[in-house]
């Protein structure tokens, strides 16, 4: 499976490809904001997106909805410090699958990945 | 060839050149401006088959008009070919850092140091690629645009020549032309034939000519490995000549027909069996068997299972084996002293020793990291994005570092369960133990003063206690033939 990390932060994109690794995603790409991930994808062709919110040039939500108004259906987990009920809606109605708070534990962010590729191969 | 025909009449002629690439009107002195028009001329050049559309009309215009006003004889192009545009030949370029063809072309290569100086050694010319790596572009040959000559014919393009490379099964080319390797391995480009091999071979000596070797893969040396080189494999490295000074680990199994003669800077480092002519001066560590053809002289090795040296001897050093050992000869008629040691497992000694010495400090890093967590956590509602991201790199390593503590307890207590049970003495030798021979096993040092003929076994009665036993079947303790001397010694 092919994982991208949307994070404006080297140190948690690193975070997140070592828990990727140890969870078995051996193929993960790596994006530094929206921009650049949006230059990225169509290569990479992934199966999930791990994206931040706050990131400079083109945030995590305006990358969502360009994305998905591209017509992709990958899955996209949004793993941010927003943690406010309206950010989670506004993500959600966005198109995200699940959602992160940060600071997140190593078991936490391998469950949500879990539970949103099952919740994806389960759907008809 | 140019054809020319001229209308006498009117004093015009048209003149077309031999493949139809012009054609040019030609009026003489002897043309009545009154008689001359569009119509004549475009008459006379249908005649010649010339194409004529607007653009040679509007030409012929001028030409009449311009005759009209100035009666003197002159000769105009009025229609031109329009020519063939060739295809463009097929490419293969190589992604920058992947050509195999230039010489030292691996990113491995060291750059210059501070003081210019290169390392050599370490200029491999050998490029390892991981599948999904795309390591060239190749562009198809284009057919081109046929022209066409002035009385209509076609002018036909000359198609592009295909690039003449053969592209192996173990790389593929996508839609956009990307040639992306299929398996992990190295880079080869033999014969106009690119490829990723598993396995690297060596066709002649690894030296300056190969530098260093790190290989994700299996490696075979045709020929040997000079001096001071390296070669590291991840999986079996095969050697069919001489292995100097050098140093090899080996993540597999290592094969050496002839033998190392390492002038005590080589090293050995084997995770499986090693089988080898012979051994001079190599410090090595062979976690599996060790199969030794010939002789082992002067060589500090730790062998993890049994040493098998049944036509050589075994002259000078320190063995320490895990397992049995068979040899023909023990020491030499030169009374070289030849250390044994047995009953233990060495390298189990050494990563349990290892562990003993990481497992505190990753603890002390675990209490460090937890404390930090703490005090973050407590102030938690007033911090901001970025020691949130501290938190959850904190919490990151905190599990990593509970793992390893959790998997190193769980490997200290394999380790001390198979070291209770691993560490045996079983000697077998066939022909002789010289004097000057030591022989180590557990608390026990032994050295051989006098020659003793074999063949005879060494090794632990039921109560631990040392025996010799020779090939008449005679049985008696080890001390009876051999001095036993206290371990400082």
């Amino acid at each position: 499976m092919r994982v991208m990390v949307i994070d404006d932060s080297k140190t948690m994109r690193n975070i997140e490809r070592s828990i990727l690794n140890q969870l078995g995603y051996t193929e993960v790409e790596e994006a530094c904001n929206g921009q650049d991930a949006l230059t990225k994808v169509a290569a990479f062709n992934p199966d999930l997106l791990l994206v931040d919110w706050n990131m400079p040039n083109m945030d995590g939500i305006t990358f969502v909805k360009a994305y998905r108004e591209q017509g992709h259906k990958t899955a996209i987990i949004m793993v941010t410090t927003e943690n406010e009920k309206t950010r989670v809606i506004e993500a959600i109605k966005a198109g995200v699958n699940n959602y992160v708070v940060k600071p997140f534990t190593p078991e936490l962010l391998g469950e949500r990945i879990n539970d949103t590729m099952a919740k994806l191969e389960s759907a008809p | 060839m140019a054809k020319t025909q001229e209308q006498d009449d009117f004093g015009v002629s048209v003149r077309l050149e031999g493949s139809a690439s012009e054609a040019r009107v030609i009026i003489t002195e002897r043309c009545d401006p009154a008689n001359l028009s569009v119509q004549l001329l475009g008459g006379l050049l249908r005649q010649h088959d010339v194409e004529v559309g607007k653009a040679v009309e509007e030409r012929l215009a001028k030409i009449v008009e311009a005759y009209r006003a100035d009666r003197k004889p002159r000769e105009d192009i009025v229609a031109k070919a329009t020519p063939a545009v060739h295809g463009k030949d097929g490419v293969f370029a190589w992604a920058t850092g992947f050509d195999p063809t230039s010489a030292h072309s691996t990113d491995k290569k060291k750059e210059a140091s501070d003081d210019d100086a290169v390392d050599f050694y370490n200029q491999s010319s050998y490029i390892t690629v991981g599948a999904g790596t795309q390591i060239a572009t190749l562009r198809p040959p284009t057919d081109g645009t046929d022209g066409r000559d002035v009385v209509g014919g076609v002018i036909k393009a000359r198609p592009g020549k295909p690039v003449d490379i053969k592209i192996d099964a173990s790389l593929r080319v996508d839609e956009k032309g990307c040639v992306i390797a299929e398996i992990d391995g190295l880079l080869q480009f033999h014969r106009a034939e690119v490829k990723v091999s598993p396995v690297l071979e060596v066709a002649e000596f690894v030296d300056f000519s190969t530098g260093n070797i790190d290989f994700d893969g299996s490696v075979l040396i045709r020929q040997g490995v000079r001096d001071r080189f390296v070669v590291k494999a991840t999986r079996d490295i095969i050697v069919h000549g001489l292995v100097e000074a050098a140093t090899i680990v080996c993540g597999g199994n290592f094969e050496c027909r002839r033998g190392i003669a390492a002038k005590d800077r080589g090293q050995l480092v084997v995770e499986g069996d090693a089988d080898v002519g012979f051994l001079n001066n190599v410090r090595g560590e062979i976690k599996g068997h060790l199969t030794i053809r010939r002789e082992i002289i002067n060589c500090d090795l730790v062998i993890g299972q049994d040493l098998r040296c049944d036509r050589g001897a075994i002259i000078g050093g320190t063995t320490s084996i895990t397992g049995s050992l068979r040899a023909m000869t023990l020491g030499s008629e030169a009374e070289t002293e030849t250390v044994l040691v047995l009953g233990s497992a060495p390298l189990l000694t050494a990563r349990l020793n290892q562990l003993k010495k990481d497992c505190p400090v990753w603890q002390e890093q675990l209490e460090r990291f937890r404390y930090e967590q703490k005090q973050l956590s407590a102030g938690r509602g007033a911090v901001g994005e970025q020691q949130q991201e501290r938190l959850t790199a904190l919490n990151s390593e905190i599990s990593d570092l509970e793992r390893k503590l959790q998997d190193a307890q769980e490997e200290r207590t394999r380790i001390e369960q198979e070291m209770a049970t691993q560490g045996k003495v079983e000697i077998q030798i066939e022909k002789i133990i010289y004097p000057k021979v030591r022989f180590r096993a557990g608390d026990a040092n032994f050295i051989f003063t006098e020659v003793l003929k074999g063949p005879a076994k060494i090794g632990w009665n039921e109560r631990k206690q040392l025996m010799f036993r020779q090939g008449d079947g005679s049985v008696r303790p080890l001390r009876d033939v051999a001095q036993e001397r206290p371990l400082a010694a």
